[in-house]
């Protein structure tokens, strides 16, 4: 199977980032790999010790003319990863519930948020610290996986 | 005219004072903190402003939101000495001393803040006197097959006086609310 120079540089950069550690330097923004389809911007992790419970949030750009959603956010470093939603209950309680999907329609941004949809990242393995980051692989309806490097910080 | 500047004088005086929402005078709920240090509440705190967050560290979202308005809060007041930070867990059969210590330093807190757990009865008695309410909302299996569960929970925080007295309580993950805290904490301290 042969490779043009750009599949090359694509699937380098892949491996580069499957690759690392976990801990690099600290990085205010997210780092992208995929077509600009979907832009993700805006990410970043909670810090939060190995075995505990933590969430990432980011913003999604939908580039296309068509419809996509986020299917599935994976951290291969923790024991779960999956998305869920806070919200406000009627007696007045805060609460979680999990979310099968987010759909982002043509041409517009969904913010995962604190308080809102946000991505659970159950036990990490080691403790994440502000000024980590940490890889992401997000699965979209239009079999579009991307991989994201999110910095970890406090807000 | 004197009787109404008389009546407005009145007034002003006692809108200044604080306004009791619990009086915990009659209370006493043996715990202990992070450290497994052993806390009787409210009466180690008699002679400071405590300001309380309710959080479990199950909780991924609106809980480090609590825990990130109180450090604000701290910030904000300069972290002075005569006020001490708790936040109380509603989960203590998960909540241990050593969890509630992997969580206090992911939030790189000092000795100022404090988190507290209990056994169970006690800290259901406690969070029925300062009517925090929680309940189960949903379990999940992870991938590696461990359930969790995880829960509904009222979103507070709340400022006791040196009295024992609460005085202040505002929804606890919203972002105004270190603000608003802190614009009440200096006019109750003037």
């Amino acid at each position: 199977m042969k490779y043009s120079l750009n599949q090359y540089l694509f699937l380098a950069l892949i491996t580069a980032l499957a690759c690392s550690p976990d801990k690099q330097n600290s990085e205010r923004n997210t780092v992208n790999i995929g077509n600009a389809s979907i832009e993700i911007s805006d990410a970043w992790a909670r810090p939060a010790n190995a075995g505990m419970m933590t969430a990432a949030y980011f913003s999604i750009t939908n580039n296309e003319s068509y419809a996509d959603t986020l299917l599935s956010v994976r951290y291969t470093n923790a024991a779960d990863t999956q998305i869920h939603e806070s919200f406000e209950a009627e007696d007045g309680m805060m609460g979680m519930r999990p979310v099968k999907s987010v759909a982002i329609p043509s041409g517009e941004r969904v913010k995962l948020k604190p308080g809102g949809i946000h991505i659970m990242i159950i036990r990490p393995e080691m403790n994440l610290s502000e000024g980590d980051t940490i890889d992401l692989e997000l699965a979209f309806s239009s079999e579009e996986v991307r991989l994201i490097r999110v910095p970890v910080r406090s807000n | 005219m004197r009787i109404f500047i008389a009546l407005t004088l009145l007034l002003g005086a006692a809108c200044q004072r604080t306004q009791v929402i619990d009086d915990l005078n009659d209370a006493s709920f043996e715990l202990v903190n992070q450290d497994s240090v052993s806390v009787t509440f409210p009466d180690d705190f008699k002679g400071k402003y405590v300001v309380m967050g309710f959080v479990y560290t199950n909780c991924p979202d609106i809980c480090p939101l609590i825990t990130q308005n109180m450090i604000k809060i701290k910030e904000e007041l300069g972290s002075p000495d005569d006020v001490h930070f708790l936040g109380f867990t509603f989960d203590p059969e998960r909540d241990t001393p050593a969890k509630l210590s992997e969580y206090k330093s992911a939030f790189r807190l000092d000795e100022n803040f404090d988190f507290i757990t209990g056994d169970t009865t006690t800290v259901s008695a406690l969070m029925d006197s300062l009517r925090v309410r929680t309940q189960v909302s949903f379990t999940t299996t992870t991938e590696a097959g461990d359930e969790l569960y995880f829960l509904n929970h009222s979103d507070k925080i709340m400022v006791m006086d040196p009295k024992s007295r609460v005085i202040i309580e505002y929804g606890g993950s919203q972002p105004m609310v270190p603000n608003l805290i802190v614009e009440d904490f200096q006019k109750i301290r003037r």
